[in-house]
């Protein structure tokens, strides 16, 4: 369990003793802000991040109701209290019907009655802001789901559109020698391979989404050696020279699914982004990994990326080049794997010069 | 006698231009063809090309990485007249978004969507 975090509460009232002896009275439960006046009260408002408001109703400038009229548009989130005598009872009830405020506490007010509103004022709070948060999430979700729909549509269906009009080209093609047929099926072939990444790609953003947290020690040498045997006979990559620095002390908390999706993406990037007549083609990985914290950067000499195209990397179905087109959701899903591991990344490029990712990641704690 | 027109592929598959361009060969449509796998110098080539005399068949792919489809028609659109002379662009996509559809009927510098993958029949009743 986290500490509770302390609640701020701003008392506006015009008699100075009140405000004293509540500030008193509740210093140690509470950060306290207390004024006898309006506009200080708003300003107050402005600068602090207040949770709950009580106002005396009875002020000379203006009535509490009246106060919290005022604030409302501006400050709806802090949860509002009246303290007030029983003469103003009517406007009291009044107000709570309207909506405009949570409770009122009667003069003179008793100690453990004006904690409990406070404390129940503070759940409503908390229950509200959980309640936006969840909404501006749920929200988002919708969002990425509608344009991922779509975008994965096409993107599913383009490599079959084209194995199709690869298949109708052949029926009308009368060259009937081995190596034309040959021709055609080595072209259903690259197809096909490519909607088969799409689709695991698709795999690893819903792993990456929708998966719990398993957290286990990382060996960074294993799990890079193994990344680096799975890309090895792909035709092209034996090219490329491989510098390779882990310095691993003591054991790393981390989820291993999301580090090997990161690792994976940005290695496969690395050597699918190559200048194909370079001949001094490589890729630089370097770890240096503690038990508090790890930092991974991987480096590679290849095409670059453009400054326009920089900040878009991370955004879903964002390709930035026509060379061996990927699906634009790889560094989607990398960016979001960072971040629901509470690391950091960043990218550097030089236009036909290479690119470099940076990665710095907390250890998580061992049961997640 | 067929009518040839010259054909300009935008497409950033490098393997969707190969078949489109067997296809137009094989059709006895195409005088020439001219192909670009961006937007982006598909542009500057008719940005750069006055004095255009015979018909031009544009198929202009709609997803393309770097300048979208949508966007090369619309700095096409602001391109002088003389430059957009005897061009009348074609749009071929996978898409199955019906947004796309809407937005492209809606687009003064296109002639029709058609889908992928390229289907010559359905292509030649257009150009008439």
């Amino acid at each position: 369990m986290t500490s509770k975090p302390k609640i701020s509460v701003l008392y506006l009232d015009d008699e100075l003793h009140n405000l004293e002896s509540f500030k008193a009275a509740y210093r140690k439960d509470y950060t306290i802000f207390i004024t006898d006046s309006p506009e200080e009260a708003e300003e107050i408002l402005k600068k602090e991040e207040i949770q709950i408001v009580i106002a005396d109703q009875r002020m000379p400038q203006i009535t509490g109701v009246e106060f919290f009229d005022k604030i409302r548009n501006h400050h709806s989130e802090p949860v509002r209290i009246l303290i007030t005598g029983y003469t103003d009872i009517k406007a009291a009830i009044d107000s709570i019907n309207r909506g405009e405020v949570f409770r009122f506490i009667d003069k003179p007010w008793d100690h453990d009655y004006v904690k409990n509103a406070i404390e129940n004022a503070y759940d409503i709070y908390r229950t509200r802001k959980e309640l936006r948060e969840r909404n501006s999430q749920l929200e988002k979700a919708y969002n990425e789901l509608d344009k991922f729909i779509y975008s994965a549509s096409h993107d599913l269906r383009a490599p079959l559109m084209s194995v199709l009009g690869i298949a109708r080209l052949a029926k009308l093609d009368t060259n009937f020698t081995r190596e034309n047929i040959d021709n055609y099926l080595d072209l259903i072939e690259q197809s096909v391979k490519k909607l088969d990444t799409f689709i695991i790609n698709i795999i690893d953003y819903y792993k990456n989404s929708r998966s719990g947290t398993e957290i286990s020690a990382v060996d960074f040498k294993q799990l890079v050696d193994e990344i680096k045997d799975s890309f090895h006979f792909i035709p092209g990559n034996e090219e490329v020279r491989y510098e390779i620095q882990i310095e691993q002390e003591g054991p790393f908390y981390s989820d291993p699914v999301k580090l090997r999706i990161i690792l994976n993406n940005l290695i496969g990037n690395a050597l699918k982004y190559q200048k194909k007549d370079n001949p001094e083609k490589f890729i630089k990985i370097t770890i240096k990994s503690n038990a508090v914290a790890s930092t991974i950067a991987i480096e590679d000499n290849g095409i670059g990326i453009g400054e326009t195209d920089l900040e878009n990397v991370f955004k879903m179905f964002f390709r930035g080049t026509s060379q061996n087109s990927g699906s634009g959701i790889g560094l989607y899903v990398v960016n979001e794997a960072v971040h629901k591991l509470n690391g950091r990344i960043n990218v550097t490029s030089v236009q036909n010069g290479g690119t470099t990712f940076s990665i710095e990641i907390p250890a998580s704690e061992k049961n997640g | 006698m067929v009518n040839q027109f010259a054909f300009v592929l935008i497409d950033d598959s490098d393997l969707d231009i190969f078949i489109n361009e067997k296809f137009l060969s094989l059709s006895g449509l195409a005088s020439s063809i001219r192909s670009f796998t961006n937007a982006e110098s598909a542009l500057a080539y008719f940005s750069n090309n006055p004095k255009n005399e015979t018909e031009t068949i544009v198929l202009l792919d709609l997803q393309l990485a770097g300048m979208s489809g949508f966007d090369f028609l619309d700095a096409f659109c602001t391109l002088d007249e003389s430059l957009r002379k005897n061009i009348r662009i074609f749009m071929l996509s996978s898409t199955a978004d019906t947004s796309d559809f809407e937005r492209v009927i809606a687009h003064p510098c296109l002639e029709a969507l058609l889908p992928k993958p390229l289907d010559i029949e359905k292509l030649k009743p257009l150009l008439v």
